[in-house]
């Protein structure tokens, strides 16, 4: 059975030095809540920015983006990948990283402008998607 | 050494001596930086190699490290594995023409906090620079009070007794009779722990104990 892999970003809307404490919280509730629906993937907060990919079923993943939607701690979502996938990289769903890193930031930064030419744009998503399957997951190749 | 002043007096001033490494065999890069890191009051000792850099560290006081990724011989990689062998923890930011994924990651996860990517602008290095120090204040505190509990371990339980309430202010005559001792002893035992604590002023050991957060 196929896997659809699904990777957004967004702004932060929370403000330091609160937002450890939140990000924390939203972490708790996101682990478990991915867990008892089967979703892999991770999430990065960089302070400035959230991007998080997450793996599992289809419509699995229509419902949890509805309420990622809503979710008033970001705004200004962008998806930039949604693709089917033979299987998975992430064995689990964790936060991959958390912090103020002007080099994650990067990562993420240019996917949020819509304006940027579409070729240059997927070159990004792909490379975002490989940091993060990196930090967190199976760089080598999918899981079983 | 370092330590022992981080205990007994006050965190020297961030313009006092601020002081970076730059570990780069590119001459016109080290050169550059060092030009930049002046802008913001900070001394940049250049190092031209990872093993240049390992022969001094013994002498150095912590400082943020500018780390080029790509050196012959030994490179940054190498290094940060050096450092994190060495439980060296001082703030190391990375220097790259363009940071492979795979690369930034271990990077980051050997403990570079980091990766500045040339040409920087020179607001980002001196952000990063904030950050780096604040973390090494932060490490100091945390040193100073290790240092500060380790000392304090090493008193009997009759000086802890005579610490405590020197601390609060009482006079030799006042301990003598809370702990119905004779003067004498009191003041034996008291210099014995000043001794021990490695200090021969009152107010150091008052500064010792609310540092170890008694």
């Amino acid at each position: 059975m196929g896997i659809r892999c699904l990777l957004y970003v967004s702004e932060s809307c929370l403000s330091w030095p609160e937002d450890a404490a939140e990000v924390d919280d939203l972490v708790a509730v996101a682990r478990r809540r991915n867990e008892q629906l089967s979703l892999t993937g991770a999430l990065i907060y960089t302070r400035t920015h959230f991007a998080q990919v997450l793996e599992g079923d289809k419509a699995v993943i229509d419902t949890v983006m509805e309420s990622i939607r809503a979710d008033p701690r970001h705004r200004n979502l962008v998806v930039v990948a949604d693709e089917a996938l033979e299987a998975r990289y992430f064995p689990n769903w964790t936060m991959a990283y958390s912090g103020p890193s002007f080099y994650v930031d990067r990562q993420i930064r240019p996917l949020l402008s819509q304006a940027t030419d579409p070729a240059r744009s997927r070159r990004a998503a792909a490379g975002l998607l490989a940091f993060m399957r990196e930090y967190a997951g199976s760089p080598g190749g999918p899981t079983r | 050494m370092s330590r022992t002043e981080n205990a007994f007096s006050p965190a020297p001033s961030a313009a006092a001596g601020r002081l970076a490494y730059v570990i780069d065999d590119d001459r016109d890069m080290r050169v550059s930086l060092r030009m930049l890191l002046q802008e913001d009051e900070i001394d940049a000792r250049p190092f031209l190699s990872a093993p240049d850099f390992l022969d001094a560290l013994g002498e150095l006081k912590p400082g943020p490290i500018l780390l080029d990724v790509r050196m012959p011989v030994m490179d940054g990689i190498a290094l940060l594995e050096a450092l994190a062998e060495r439980e060296i923890r001082w703030p190391v930011i990375m220097m790259t023409g363009h940071a492979e994924v795979p690369l930034a990651v271990k990077a980051m996860k050997l403990g570079a906090i980091d990766f500045l990517e040339k040409p920087f602008p020179h607001a980002e290095l001196s952000a990063l620079m904030a950050r780096a120090f604040e973390m090494l204040d932060a490490q100091a505190e945390e040193g100073g009070l290790a240092e500060a509990r380790e000392r304090l371990e090493r008193l009997t339980p009759r000086e802890r007794q005579i610490l405590a309430a020197v601390a609060k202010g009482h006079s030799n005559k006042e301990i003598a009779q809370e702990l119905d001792l004779s003067h004498r002893t009191v003041e034996m035992h008291r210099a014995r722990m000043m001794r021990r604590l490695g200090t021969r002023r009152l107010s150091d050991v008052i500064a010792l104990v609310s540092s170890a957060a008694l």
